[in-house]
This record gives C-alpha cells, sequence and structure tokens, in this order.
C-alpha cells in the first residue's frame, strides 16, 4: 500500500475510533447528569419537606396539653417520632403556649452539605459536557478545514498537471516540427552551404532541447518513485563548480555576466550528477528570468557548506514562492508564456537536496531579483 | 507578391517557415509575440497570416479576434502544437480559416496557404472595395491623406477620425453599436469610456453637417450607437 493510502486509511481509523469514544462518553454523561438532577431534586425535596415542618400545624395539634403531661415526654415522643427535628420552647413558664418546632441543626447541615455536593458535581458534569461539545465542534471545523484543503491541493495539481500539458505538448512537439521542417528543407530545396549549416546547426540545437527535456522527465519520474541511486563519494565541490560553470556558459557566452564567489578547497560528501544538476538547473532559472550578472557564492564553516545563486531578475513574489518547488509549478499562464519550460526544473533540484539530506530556500535578492540557497550540513 | 505576416515564438521554426516561404516568393514578415503581431498588422497590408496560439504577451486566439475586428476577410491559419479537437474547432471559432498542427508537412502547408491565397483573391474581385475619396453632399473624404473637405472647407482628420468615418462610411445605413466602433477605433487594451464616441460624434457632425443640430449623415440610434445614411437623389 502506499503512503498516502496508509495515511488515509489511518486517520479514518483514528477518526472513527474518537468519535465512538466521544459518543460514548457524552451518552454516559447525558445519562449520569439526569441522574444527578433527579437527586438533587429529590434532596431538594427532602429538605423543603423538613422546613416545611416549620410551617405545618399538624405536628402542633398533637402538641397539647392533654396529650403530653409534660415536656419531657413530649421531648421522648419527639425523638421516636420525628428523629430529624427538635422542640424548642419559648414561652418558658408554660411551655405549651409557645414553641418551636425546627429541623435538627445536624440533619438540616448534612442535608445542606449533600445538596451542595450534588449541585458542585451536577455543575461539573454539566461543564464536562459543553467542553465536549465545543472540542466537537471544533474538531468538525479541523475536518471541514482539512478536506477543503485537500480539495483545493488536489485542484490545484490539477492546474499545474493541467499546465503541465500544455507545455509538455508545447516542449516536445516545437522541436520536432522545427526539426522536421529543416529536413523536409534540406530535402525539398537546393540550399547554399552557409544556408546547410546554420540549417543542421539549429537542428542539432533542436535536438539537444528535447534530449534536455526527456532527460528530466525521466529524472523527475525517478525521483518521484525512489528509484534513483545516488553515488556518494567524497568530491572537491569548489573544483567541480568551476568545472560547471564552464561548461554551462561557453556555449552561451554567459562567461562575462557570471560571477564567481568560490572559496577554495571545500569539500562534500555527494552525488556528482546531482550537484551538476542541481547548479544546472539553477543557473537556466536565472539566466531564463534576468538579463544582469548571475552571482555564484561557496563558502563553508565547520558547520554547513553554502552554495547559492542569485541574479538581479525580476524577482518572485511570496505567493510562488511557496509553490514553486512543487511538481509543474510554473509562475504566471501557460497560454502567454515568455520562457521556456515544464515546471520540472526546480522539483528535480528539491528532490536532489533532499536526497543530501541538505535545504533550499528561496529569498529575494538586493536590490532586487531572487536568491536560491542550498546549505549542506558538514 | 502576396506578403504574409508569420507570427511564431520558436526562433529555429520562425527561421525554417520564413526561408521556405520566401524561396515559395512569398514576402513575409516574422513577429515573434502577439501584440507585436497586432501592430505589424495595423501598419502594413498583409494578403495571409500565419498565426502559432501559444505566444508571449497575447495568445493567438485574442490575435486573431483582434485581427477580424479590422478584416473580416484576410486568411488566417492557425499553427499550433495544440492538437485536440476542442482546441481546434476554438481556434476556427475565433476566427481562423484553417487550422494545422505541429508537426506539419512543409507541403501540406505550402498547399493550404496557396489555397487560402488564391480562395481571397477571388473574394477580393467581387468586393466593392471604398473609394479612397469618398463623396457625400457636398462633402469629401481622403482616407489615404486623412484629409476631409466639410461645411467649412477643408479639415485635417486625426487618426482615430477617419477610422471611426471609415467604419461607420463600411457599415452604410446600419447601426453600429458604440462598443463596436470602441473595439476597432481604440486600442485593444486601453478602453476608453463610450461616452468619447459620443464626443468624436458631436465633432464629425460640426466638420459635415450644415445644421448639426439635424444631422442629415450621420444619425444616432439611442441606447445603442451610430449610423451613417447617405440620402438618395437629394440633388441639388
Amino acid at each position: 500500500m502506499n503512503k498516502p493510502r496508509l495515511i488515509f486509511v489511518f486517520l479514518s481509523i483514528y477518526i472513527v475510533a474518537a468519535f465512538s469514544w466521544w459518543g460514548f462518553e457524552h451518552f454516559r454523561n447525558s445519562m449520569s447528569i439526569n441522574m444527578l438532577e433527579k437527586e438533587n431534586s429529590n434532596l431538594i425535596t427532602q429538605a423543603d419537606e423538613i422546613l416545611c415542618y416549620k410551617a405545618s400545624t399538624d405536628i402542633g395539634e398533637e402538641i397539647r396539653e392533654d396529650n403530653f403531661l409534660d415536656t419531657a415526654q413530649l421531648n421522648r415522643y419527639f425523638k421516636k417520632n420525628y428523629n430529624s427535628l427538635e422542640l424548642v420552647y419559648i414561652d418558658t413558664i408554660n411551655p405549651f403556649n409557645g414553641y418551636l418546632i425546627r429541623p435538627k441543626e445536624e440533619a438540616y447541615v448534612k442535608l445542606q452539605s449533600q445538596i451542595d455536593a450534588s449541585n458542585v458535581k451536577l455543575s461539573k458534569k454539566k461543564w464536562m459536557y459543553a467542553t465536549e461539545g465545543i472540542v466537537m465542534i471544533i474538531l468538525l471545523f479541523w475536518g471541514i478545514l482539512w478536506v477543503y484543503r485537500t480539495f483545493e491541493k488536489s485542484i490545484k495539481l490539477n492546474q499545474h498537471q493541467n499546465n503541465f500539458l500544455l507545455s509538455v505538448t508545447h516542449e516536445l512537439k516545437t522541436p520536432i516540427a522545427s526539426v522536421k521542417l529543416y529536413l523536409e528543407t534540406l530535402l525539398k530545396r537546393d540550399l547554399d552551404k552557409e544556408q546547410q549549416h546554420t540549417i543542421l546547426k539549429n537542428s542539432i540545437n533542436d535536438t539537444n532541447r528535447l534530449r534536455v527535456l526527456v532527460d528530466n522527465l525521466l529524472l523527475s519520474a525517478q525521483l518521484e518513485t525512489n528509484h534513483y541511486e545516488p553515488l556518494m563519494t567524497q568530491i572537491n565541490l569548489s573544483e567541480l563548480l568551476h568545472k560547471i560553470i564552464d561548461k554551462y556558459t561557453e556555449p552561451r557566452n554567459l562567461q562575462n555576466r557570471i560571477i564567481k564567489n568560490i572559496e577554495h578547497q571545500v569539500f562534500i560528501t555527494a552525488d556528482e550528477f546531482a550537484i551538476e544538476t542541481i547548479v544546472i538547473n539553477l543557473l537556466t532559472n536565472a539566466e531564463k528570468y534576468s538579463d544582469n550578472n548571475i552571482t555564484i557564492l561557496l563558502k563553508s564553516d565547520n558547520k554547513q557548506v553554502i552554495l547559492s545563486v542569485s541574479d538581479l531578475g525580476i524577482g518572485i513574489s511570496d505567493d510562488d514562492k511557496q509553490r514553486l518547488f512543487d511538481k509543474f509549478y510554473r509562475v504566471g499562464e501557460e497560454q502567454t508564456r515568455k520562457t521556456k519550460g515544464t515546471g520540472l526544473g526546480l522539483f528535480i533540484v528539491k528532490k536532489l537536496v533532499h536526497i543530501h539530506h541538505a535545504t533550499i530556500e528561496v529569498k529575494n535578492n538586493h536590490p532586487n531579483g531572487t536568491n536560491f540557497e542550498v546549505s549542506f550540513h558538514v | 507578391m502576396n506578403n504574409i505576416l508569420l507570427v511564431e515564438d520558436e526562433e529555429n521554426l520562425q527561421h525554417a517557415l520564413k526561408l521556405n516561404l520566401e524561396l515559395e516568393n512569398y514576402h513575409v514578415i516574422a513577429v515573434g509575440d502577439g501584440k507585436k503581431a497586432i501592430d505589424t498588422f495595423r501598419e502594413r497590408k498583409f494578403d495571409l497570416v500565419v498565426l502559432d496560439i501559444m505566444l508571449p504577451e497575447m495568445d493567438g486566439y485574442m490575435v486573431c479576434e483582434n485581427i477580424r475586428l479590422h478584416d473580416q476577410n484576410i486568411p488566417i491559419l492557425f499553427l499550433s502544437a495544440k492538437s485536440t479537437p476542442a482546441e481546434r474547432i476554438e481556434g476556427l471559432k475565433k476566427g481562423g480559416d484553417d487550422y494545422l498542427t505541429k508537426p506539419f508537412d512543409l507541403e501540406e502547408l505550402l498547399i493550404r496557404i496557396k489555397k487560402l491565397l488564391i480562395k481571397r483573391d477571388k473574394i477580393r474581385s467581387t468586393e466593392k472595395a471604398l473609394p479612397v475619396i469618398f463623396n457625400f453632399g457636398q462633402n469629401w473624404i481622403n482616407f489615404d491623406s486623412h484629409q476631409a473637405k466639410g461645411v467649412d472647407g477643408l479639415i485635417d482628420l486625426t487618426k482615430k477620425e477617419t477610422l471611426l468615418l471609415k467604419l461607420l462610411i463600411e457599415n452604410k445605413n446600419s447601426v453600429v453599436s458604440r462598443e463596436h466602433i470602441l473595439k476597432v477605433v481604440w486600442d485593444y487594451n486601453v478602453i476608453p469610456n463610450t461616452r468619447t464616441v459620443d464626443n468624436f460624434m458631436l465633432s464629425l457632425r460640426k466638420y459635415f453637417e450644415t445644421d448639426p443640430k439635424n444631422p442629415v449623415f450621420f444619425h444616432s440610434s439611442r441606447g445603442i450607437g451610430y449610423k451613417f445614411v447617405e440620402p438618395v437623389a437629394v440633388i441639388a
């Protein structure tokens, strides 16, 4: 099973588990809240009943001089029948004339504390209920957001893919068309030596362009399916860099546009082909989007080796910076494109940089333009 | 010798196409982007346009639409890497006469161009082209020298005034909408307010109408646009 599918299955299991747990807890909570509320109302009625005695004259009817000879007898009677109540005689001379029936202090206090405890429990439960609800809503929103983002991402990828199809169609067919046309011209026309030479030279350039495109397509496919196996060796990055730059600039006549700021004798463990591909891709990009000087910098300290390519071109917006390394991503509309390309270059660069456990950053160059910086950890 | 406007941004393809067309005795002007194509088209007279679709600045579909605003009949041949039926239909809908996908056969391209040009010549011979000097009432307009004779004598017309007059006279007796006037006379990317058209019409009436408040030639059609009417049999 591939990685995204695995993540999806895990996530689904997690979500189902979380929801079931939450549902169960919620149900239990609502049950216990019901129970507590019942208990609470019972307690309150009990307390009310006790207080009721105070006002009740039912007992008052029983307390009469003809029923009881003295207060001692009445007290005994009360203790026996109304354990939670007590009698207080207000009129000390003639006790049966003025008395008060009230709940015993401790019974009252006990009941009250029971009520309080149950109230606290209830409000705690209610809070729990409410927080669970809030957590649920947050989870729900998070889920919705997540789904939305995924959708947006896939729509964007689709768009990039469409762009890619457009540009690849263009990039593949154009050189084929031009080479074909050149060959047909040679066949049909009687041209002089010079014209023939131009035609052949241009045709070779076109086939080279085609070769680079095919190489890039194959390499990105290899990188994406993790089939690229780097050959890590100890290399002299300073020397290699000079070599790559010369190889790139000579046929293009770019020598005087390149500023080299390369530290001597910098060694790293890396895949030579990958380094060459990274540098050439960054150089191609810089050349494509700027007409001015391109600076290549290499410096090292005991922690890291920094390789950077900066140009003085049009620069890249922050929005584009975030998506620059996405597969097929290209700045601008495909239909009215000024520059050639397929949106694979920086994707390949990113993948190759990651193979070296290095990082790549894109920054604004001063005063303008763009700066790509690769940091290798030593 | 037929003039061909070749719009192709790929250098090598442009070179190869130009070479072959020139060897077929066409006069070729090649440009590399959409905007330049429109500018060049406005500056010169062409007999045919070979048009790529994916172009810098402005795509081929838009270029084609724009050319069609000025010239309904010039043959336009799309030459594009886009090859799906939907894309080809789009090209033909936008006003292309033919569509060839890259890579193409040289012979096929040459034959198609030849046929389009023959057809074009046939249409041209039946077409009643507007004379260089156009007379109406006591007035005349010279479309080439941008000069006119109006109520108050000779007038030097601006380029836009000439274009507007030409458009209205070409569509004699039918209403031309303000929007259409704007598209044709004003620049393709600068769209001024429709009031601008009204102001231009005011000055045209002043030039050519004896009583601008009761126009004989330049009538307005409320809420739509303007039309040019040539009064019949009022020969004094």
